[in-house]
């Protein structure tokens, strides 16, 4: 998964030497436990740990449907960081960011988006990617205007 | 099989496949609720890097 085995060499890479402004958007459709670690992110992000939470769960991933990803799981993952967790919880508990991941849903798919992940290179779609020296090799070139 | 309990079973099938791709926009039949996404609802905000860059580069993601 490009998150897993791209996003930190790219981070040092391109995006903090000023060539790169990455986004990261979800497009949660696995089943509900996608939904429940994109919300939970959203939550995370709420104290200020979006990216922190958004890099252990992808160091937690397992696997689809396996549990990991379920309610009481999630709000483990926030101790370890050592977010407020009632706050977490009630975040959580209450859906609060469902309709901003599922404006997230809407637009990738409104943008072509039919898996994951799908990386768009300004506006247009560079996946699927296998690993890093690929993604390196089209963002070279589109630095190069090739 | 007679033609009308194919037709039968064929009808079955069908309400059974769309109840099951229904759930939340097609979340796998989990058991969240359906929701729609009130209208102009904005997606999340999560950016690393200059808003100088000379690329972008969007990354749609599932956790799992």
């Amino acid at each position: 998964m490009f998150a897993r085995s791209a996003s930190p060499q790219l981070i040092q890479e391109y995006v903090n030497t000023g060539k790169v402004r990455y986004v990261f958007k979800y497009y949660p459709f696995l089943g509900d436990e996608s939904y429940y670690a994109a919300e939970a992110s959203e939550c995370a992000g709420d104290q200020g740990k979006f990216w922190e939470y958004h890099d252990l769960l992808f160091n937690v991933w397992q696997g689809e449907g396996v549990g990991t990803f379920l309610p009481d799981k999630l709000k483990t993952y926030a101790g370890q960081l050592e977010l407020d967790t009632q706050a977490f919880a009630t975040c959580l508990d209450t859906r609060r960011h469902q309709f901003t991941v599922l404006a997230d849903k809407r637009d990738g798919a409104q943008a072509g988006v039919k898996y994951t992940p799908t990386l768009f290179l300004n506006g247009t779609v560079i996946s699927p990617v296998s690993d890093y020296e690929q993604l390196k090799t089209k963002l070279e070139d589109a630095l190069a205007g090739r | 099989m007679s033609p009308r309990i194919a037709l039968i079973v064929a009808a079955a099938l069908a309400l059974l496949v769309t109840a099951c791709g229904s759930g939340n926009g097609g979340n796998g039949g989990g058991g969240l609720p359906q929701v729609t996404v009130p209208p102009g609802t904005v997606g999340s905000q999560h950016v690393l890097g200059s808003p100088e860059a000379p690329l972008e580069l969007i990354e749609y993601a599932d956790f799992q």
